[in-house]
């Protein structure tokens, strides 16, 4: 059996891509490999931050980096979902006759960057939801495959709150990690004024393609996880349910619904690709304690006495690590 | 891309590699569970010794040596079984290397090259080339190595706070119960007793015996009047203690000591007195050679002995000298022609004759080397019969003598001591037994069996009446009464007789006046047996006896013993106690006393409780010292 990628090549092909996004992207060094994590593994991202800090600009540079298509989709609360998937209109043709024409949505692009998709209704937002875990979409009873590799990005203002549907338990559970985009230090302010306000434009080259980045997608399958490992990856996601054993105290007292198998498949995979990157071929217990917050922190459904404490997921999260220990 | 080694040969010797790690990484988790497993039940038996220490000195009941030797015991002997229990600990490989993943920071390189030994996956062998290549940089010792500095200072604190509170403990510790009284006294036996006396008072009531209810009851009320008093009995040997507390001797202090040598004092047990007064008693004893010769002094010197002895040796060498010769240098026999040589022996005549021929001729010697002829012995029945007699009397008479001297040395080591002497066997009468003279009898065992040894004889062929002399030693009512049928009775019909002692009435020398308890009994028995004895007051017998009193031991050894016994304090059990000890033993000899002068009007059961009562508030120490040696006060009141 022969692999698509070497480990050192995808250790290169990966500080590569990061290289690039990073000759526009200043700070952020987590979220930037974290979304590049979440790509490669073939999963989605939601990123939660406030605006100017980025996040659009970080994703399209992936994009530029990965060489493949980028379409942002702003969501506002009149968007519909025919304006994400697309729909069949009516046009004609040269010789005036009529016919239905499908046009595609922006959905239909390798990268997707659904701006603040909790401003969206739920309605809209579920066909995105679909299209995310479907890989496809049916506009008129015609199913059509979304391309490959196909990767979301989607964003949420934590403020202003008013007048926006938070996207519901299920929905979220179908991101792949949650990253939450903090506000650049002075340094990085200094370099990102530097850059965007210079006459000079950064320009990202294309690093890495979609072929590439699904080989190394699969070299991360590759990943040997042995079985205390994999268990340990269980444990954390049953201890983030009250009614288990080995929760903690906060879980039991905050937390509402724990975290789904889900879960557990985003910790593992992102535990095998960040073994790569660290130059092994195993998985180990570390890379799940490190991957735990941005695959469980959206999956995490806080009750009443939560909300009203405004207590964390990631304390959550911690209080799990905590209590599991190595 | 492919990246599978040709031959599989690297990833072989990686997973040998790795396998080796996990035997040695075993090794050391073993040791380090043992070290963790010692160190925390260390830490736990200091701990919970200290709350023990800390509890009983709060109780107030005081640190006993035994549970604080226990807790340091357990401090040293826990963790080294704790540690021992790290044997049984025997992990997998598969566990080993996950610990030693832990430990070493490999990030289960180890344990999952282990795990996917046999995997085909293409990413198998180069991981398990890179878990070996991790395992040349961990060394397995260092990652289990053993900790734990901080857990051995807390255990150094704790075992520096327990000696510390023993150590108050043991300085505060009260008294044992076992010393904390004068009586020690044994509660249960003394209820016990109490409900014994009234049942036995019932019984005595419903019989009518009035005078033992009386004593039974004074006896019972007695008791608990002195239970009820054991306070005031202790305050009393407190007082007696001050007494002789280093107050009195600071007074002194200021006067000039006088020179005194150093002299042995201490203390000494009483079973080390006993074993001295045994070993003096010992001394008293003779030895054969001294006995043979004291023995022969006495015969020598006392006229009745010598007088019965030449008696008895005059009548045997005559037997064997027996001869009849014509009638130069012999009295004439009586010309009875139908008189056998016997007869005329029988009737004395013959006796008298062959004295005068053993006076002539001086020498009594063996009748065959005197080539005498046979023919002419005497050798019928009875003239047999009184040889053996003679011989038999001869022997008794020696071991009178013999028995008669061992009795006086019991007597003189009675005195000596105080104490009085174990009676023997055939301590009652003792009589000189034989038999001189009798009638003429076929058999002479028959003979000697109608005669039954019996007391005093008439000696037939004694003709001559007594000389004074041989009466000197003699009162008239000291001679045993003949024999019936005896003819030829004179004066000194009884040849032998029994020796008599005084009023008591017995015949054993040593006998008198042992039964009474009353030493002085005793020294009037031996005066009268010295003036019966040497009836002429020469004191040549008593300086016999003295000679015999004295025994193996020279006089300077025995008034050293004297006065080292003297200077010597008494004490009982093991040393504590000696004051307390001293006033038990007055009072317990006193009442003894009074038990045996009154046990002619006490009722037997009466002395027996007084005893018991005695024997359950005796301190315990000295009741174990007493169960291995005989009860001195049990024997003394024990003669009827």
């Amino acid at each position: 059996m022969s692999l698509p990628i070497s480990p050192d090549e995808f250790r290169s092909r990966f500080a590569a891509i990061e290289d690039a996004v990073h000759q526009v992207i200043v700070g952020m060094d987590s979220t930037v490999r974290d979304c590049l994590v979440a790509a490669v593994c073939g999963g989605n991202v939601l990123l939660e931050g406030v605006p100017g800090l980025g996040k659009t600009l970080l994703v399209k540079s992936l994009s530029q980096a990965l060489d493949l298509d980028f379409a942002r989709i702003q969501f506002t609360p009149d968007l519909m979902p025919a304006d994400i998937t697309g729909t069949r209109i009516v046009s004609a043709d040269d010789l005036g006759r009529k016919r239905f024409e499908l046009h595609k949505g922006p959905i239909f692009h390798q990268i997707v960057l659904a701006d603040e998709v909790n401003r969206a209704t739920p309605k809209t937002q579920s066909a995105l939801l679909e299209a995310m875990q479907e890989r496809q979409v049916t506009i008129v009873g015609e199913t059509h495959p979304l391309p490959r590799p196909f990767f979301v990005v989607a964003t949420q203002n934590p403020l202003e709150m008013d007048g926006t549907y938070p996207l519901p338990e299920a929905q979220l559970d179908r991101f792949f990690f949650k990253l939450q985009v903090s506000f650049p230090s002075l340094e990085d302010m200094r370099a990102i004024l530097f850059r965007t306000t210079g006459a000079e434009a950064a320009d990202i080259p294309a690093v890495c393609d979609g072929a590439t980045l699904e080989a190394m997608g699969a070299l991360v399958r590759e990943v040997l996880v042995k079985e205390s490992v994999q268990d340990y990856a269980i444990r954390l996601m049953l201890a983030s349910h009250p009614s288990s054993d080995e929760s903690p105290e906060m879980v039991r007292r905050y937390v509402r619904f724990g975290a789904s198998p889900r879960g557990a498949q985003a910790m593992l995979l992102a535990a095998k690709c960040r073994a790569l990157l660290e130059g092994r071929e195993n998985a180990s217990v570390e890379d799940l304690r490190a991957i735990a917050k941005p695959a469980l922190r959206h999956r995490l459904i806080l009750g009443f006495e939560g909300e009203a404490e405004g207590v964390s997921t990631d304390s959550v999260v911690d209080a799990i690590l905590t209590e599991l220990g190595r | 891309m492919t990246l599978h080694s040709p031959d599989g040969s690297r990833g072989k010797d990686a997973l040998a590699e790795v396998t080796r790690s996990s035997r040695e990484a075993a090794r050391a988790w073993r040791r380090l569970v043992a070290w963790e497993r010692a160190r925390g039940s260390a830490v736990a038996v200091l701990g919970l010794s200290l709350l023990v220490v800390l509890g009983v000195e709060l109780a107030g009941s005081g640190l006993r040596p035994v549970l604080f030797g226990a807790l340091v015991l357990g401090i040293f002997v826990l963790p080294i079984l704790a540690a021992f229990s790290a044997l049984f600990h025997r992990p997998s490989t598969a566990e080993c290397l996950s610990e030693l993943d832990r430990r070493s920071g490999s990030e289960d390189r180890l344990g999952t090259a282990h795990e996917f030994a046999d995997s085909r996956s293409p990413l198998a062998l180069p991981q398990r080339v890179d878990a070996a290549a991790q395992l040349r940089l961990i060394d397995v010792a260092s990652a289990f190595e053993l900790q734990g500095g901080r857990e051995l200072r807390f255990a150094g604190w704790l075992f520096a706070a327990l000696l510390l509170s023993a150590g108050l403990a043991f300085s505060f510790a009260p008294p044992s119960p076992e010393s904390s009284g004068v009586l020690a006294s044994d509660d249960a036996a003394i209820e016990e007793l109490l409900q014994s006396i009234e049942r036995d008072r019932k019984l005595f009531d419903e019989r009518g015996d009035k005078r033992a209810v009386e004593l039974l009851s004074d006896l019972a009320r007695t008791i608990r009047e002195i239970e009820a008093r054991e306070e005031e009995l202790e305050q009393l040997v407190r007082e007696r203690k001050q007494l002789e507390t280093p107050d009195r001797v600071s007074d002194l202090a200021s006067e000039p000591e006088p020179e005194v040598a150093e002299e042995p004092s201490g203390l000494m047990t009483i079973a080390e007195l006993e074993r001295m007064e045994a070993e003096f008693i010992e001394q008293l004893r003779l030895d054969s050679a001294q006995e043979a010769e004291l023995v022969g002094q006495l015969i020598e010197r006392s006229s009745t002995a010598a007088g019965l002895l030449q008696e008895l040796d005059e009548h045997i060498h005559h037997e064997h000298n027996a001869s009849f010769q014509n009638a130069d240098g012999m009295t004439s026999l009586p010309s009875q022609t139908s008189q056998t040589p016997f007869d005329a022996l029988q009737s004395g005549q013959g006796l008298t004759g062959n004295r005068q021929i053993d006076q002539g001729m001086g020498n009594v010697g063996n009748p065959i080397e005197k080539d005498m002829d046979l023919h002419t012995r005497d050798l019928s029945a009875d003239a047999l019969i009184e040889h053996d007699a003679s011989h038999d009397t001869q022997q008794s008479f020696n071991q009178f003598l013999k028995e008669f001297a061992g009795d006086l040395q019991d007597m003189a080591a009675e005195q000596a001591t105080g104490r009085k002497r174990k009676k023997k066997k055939g301590d009652e009468k003792r009589h000189i037994k034989g038999h001189m003279g009798g009638e003429a009898v076929a058999d002479k065992s028959a003979a000697m069996e109608e005669r039954g040894f019996e007391e005093v004889g008439a000696q037939k062929r004694h003709s001559s009446p007594a000389t004074p002399e041989d009466m000197a030693g003699l009162e008239p009512g000291d001679m045993g009464q003949p024999a019936e049928g005896a003819e030829g009775a004179g004066p000194m019909s009884s040849q032998m007789m029994a020796m008599k002692g005084p009023a008591t009435g017995e015949t054993s020398a040593g006998s008198s006046g042992a039964g009474t308890g009353n030493p002085s009994a005793g020294r009037e028995g031996l005066k009268a047996m010295l003036e019966q004895l040497e009836p002429d007051g020469r004191g040549r017998v008593e300086e016999a006896i003295s000679q015999m009193s004295r025994g193996r031991m020279s006089q300077e050894a025995r008034e050293r013993l004297f006065e080292q016994v003297a200077r010597m304090e008494v004490r009982s059990g093991a040393g504590e106690g000696a004051e307390e000890s001293d006033a038990l033993h007055d009072y317990f000899g006193e009442a003894d006393e009074l038990l045996v002068a009154y046990r002619e009007q006490l009722p037997p059961l009466f002395r027996d409780y007084a005893r018991g009562y005695f024997n359950a508030i005796r301190p315990a120490q000295e009741a174990e010292g007493r169960e291995s040696t005989p009860d001195k006060n049990k024997s003394k009141s024990e003669s009827p």
